[in-house]
């Protein structure tokens, strides 16, 4: 490890923390997140003139403790990013893998085909439509999150594998007897976990705040799951008549989680992929994440 | 160049075609429409009249036919909820979606090009330092966040702005700015980090040796060069544009598209989602094509290639 960046301490302890606070949310939440008590409904943080302790972030328009919507939330958030992208991952990866292995013909033709058409539609449209036709529930947001995310890893994983299969170990490995099966997942797989790894380092950060637009759009979980979009959106009502704090606080945990991810995405990006770490020592940092699969992907027409 | 024409002309018919289909498929994968639309204490009798009268009772095949025909005619039927033509309601709309699209690409290209440039000339400078940790906090920030953030600082607590509505530029001032915040950091990494490659090649050594000076080198020789990724990111972006203009238009109550296909989302009135598909997605193929052409105009190597 000593050759590259050290990993970034301050992002990483942030991560951490958050994460410990989502797993063990049911010790450290002050209460019950869903818990009403309309008599104390927009208290304000502890800090502002009004507050208490008893809800050291305030309450909602429902007198639920905003604290606690915040750490169950994070909950939601890390499971939506984490279970969503594994999903891609596989459906895509397998796809790319196939694709890759089999090389020019008409499977590859048509899946590169659809793969065009997902990526030129913008993935919140096809979650909100789907979404909107099938009914509400965190089980089906990270579903779709998930399903919508395959064009770009079987686009990754295709890409290389061909790149891979040219060479000279994955020739060797076949006259020596390997089986294609044996040559995909014991040769090709290995090499390309790099950029895969890459790619899910930016996608988490992504899928969170598609999860949490997509409920803050009403569309996404049901109305009693603690999301930190949705408290924003229940929150914002409240907005103009000066009550911040139920949809700025859980809307500053949302920003705090995905810096972190994309502070730690950038990071990874840098020690995995080659290309990248070029790039930095002749000073030229990484590009962002968006445009980095945008520039390959279109280079001519 | 005709032959590039004719083959992206194709590949876009065949997109549209696949968009269509899809959308078809979806809706009648996905339920009945006529459990939508009709009122729950319907009898089964004005259920099956109903059926007919809007040609649901027909094959699936011949449904679909219909509704490919309805497509080249622009009819794509009455809204279930309104009663007037789908196609028409969102195209009213269309005017404030594009003004508000086109307010924040210029917002964005305006402030992400030249911060781009800024932080290029002087690498690990001070505003290179600055606008790269702003650009990380511009990728982190969700549009209906800043949005909302905007609402709060602008509306509320200041007041010098109007939250929602479309009745003049002020009102267009927050959105823009909303939809533009994160592609202003997309835009200002990417032509910081393009002109830093293309300032080590060859034609701007060669500019920099017969004497050009700096600022003529830079916005003349390199920038050029340095545009193509742009153009290409441009065009993707564009669609990007139009997902957060659906956000954009909710939190700020501005009557678009977006918002208006949204809230036919909400009451699953389906020839007004299918318009807004549709439009949206011969916005996509136009953008492309215009990005391809823009592609052939500014890099002479692609030109002519099919």
């Amino acid at each position: 490890m000593g050759r590259f960046s050290r990993p970034p301490l301050v992002p990483t302890t942030f991560l951490l923390a958050l994460m410990l606070a989502a797993i063990f949310a049911p010790l450290i939440a002050p209460h019950d997140p869903q818990q009403q008590n309309l008599m104390m409904r927009l208290t304000p943080p502890a800090w502002v003139q009004g507050g208490s302790w008893a809800y050291p972030f305030g309450t909602d328009g429902l007198g639920r403790d905003v604290a606690s919507n915040m750490i169950y939330g994070l909950r939601v958030s890390l499971l939506a990013g984490i279970v969503s992208v594994a999903i891609s991952v596989v459906l895509g990866g397998v796809t790319g893998l196939v694709a890759g292995a089999a090389g020019d013909g008409w499977f590859d033709a048509v899946l590169m085909r659809l793969v065009d058409i997902q990526l030129s539609i913008p993935v919140v449209l096809i979650a909100l439509a789907v979404l909107a036709l099938t009914g509400r529930g965190l089980g089906k947001v990270i579903l779709v999150i998930g399903l919508v995310g395959w064009a770009q890893y079987a686009r990754l994983v295709r890409a290389s594998v061909l790149a891979e299969r040219q060479k000279d170990y994955v020739l060797a490995a076949r006259l020596l007897g390997a089986s294609r099966t044996r040559v995909i997942f014991r040769h090709l797989l290995p090499n390309v976990l790099g950029p895969l790894f890459v790619q899910v380092s930016v996608d988490i950060p992504r899928a969170v705040e598609l999860e949490a637009s997509l409920s803050f759009l009403g569309l996404g979980v049901a109305v009693t799951t603690p999301s930190l979009g949705l408290r924003i959106a229940q929150g914002y009502q409240y907005l103009f008549s000066g009550a911040w704090w139920p949809s700025v606080l859980p809307g500053l945990a949302l920003v705090l989680l995905v810096l972190c991810e994309n502070l730690i995405g950038d990071w990874v990006r840098d020690v995995l992929d080659p290309h990248y770490r070029r790039r930095r020592k002749s000073g030229v940092p990484a590009a962002p994440a968006q445009a980095a699969p945008a520039t390959v992907e279109r280079t001519v027409p | 160049m005709l032959r590039f024409l004719l083959t992206r002309a194709w590949q876009a018919l065949f997109t549209l075609w696949v968009v269509v289909s899809l959308v078809f498929l979806l809706i009648h994968a996905t339920g009945d429409p006529i459990a939508v639309l009709a009122p729950e204490q319907m009898s089964a009798h004005s259920r099956a009249v109903l059926r007919a009268a809007l040609g649901l009772d027909r094959p699936l095949a011949v449904q679909y036919v219909r509704y490919l025909a309805g497509v080249l005619h622009g009819n794509l039927g009455v809204s279930y909820y309104s009663g007037q033509p789908a196609m028409r309601l969102i195209l009213e709309r269309v005017p404030v979606t594009l003004e508000l699209v086109g307010l924040s690409i210029g917002v964005a290209v305006l402030l992400g090009v030249p911060f781009g440039i800024w932080a290029a000339v002087r690498p690990d400078g001070v505003a290179d330092r600055v606008l790269r940790s702003l650009s990380v906090l511009g990728s982190s920030v969700p549009t209906f966040f800043l949005g909302i953030l905007l609402i709060y600082f602008f509306s509320v607590a200041f007041n010098v702005l109007p939250a929602s509505g479309a009745g003049s530029l002020r009102h267009y001032i927050m959105p823009a700015f909303t939809l533009a915040f994160f592609r202003i950091a997309l835009f200002t990494r990417l032509v910081r980090s393009t002109l830093l490659e293309t300032l080590n090649q060859n034609h701007v050594r060669t500019a920099r040796a017969k004497g050009v000076s700096e600022p003529v080198v830079i916005l003349k020789h390199a920038l050029r060069t340095a545009l193509l990724p742009l153009v290409t990111v441009f065009g993707l972006q564009f669609g990007q544009l139009f997902a957060g203009a659906v956000i954009t238009e909710t939190i700020f109550a501005l009557p678009g598209m977006n918002r208006m296909a949204l809230q036919a989302l909400y009451r699953l009135d389906y020839p007004v989602i299918l318009a807004y598909v549709l439009v949206v997605a011969a916005m996509f193929v136009t953008i492309n094509f215009l990005v391809d052409l823009a592609y052939g105009l500014l890099d002479p190597r692609v030109r002519h290639h099919g």
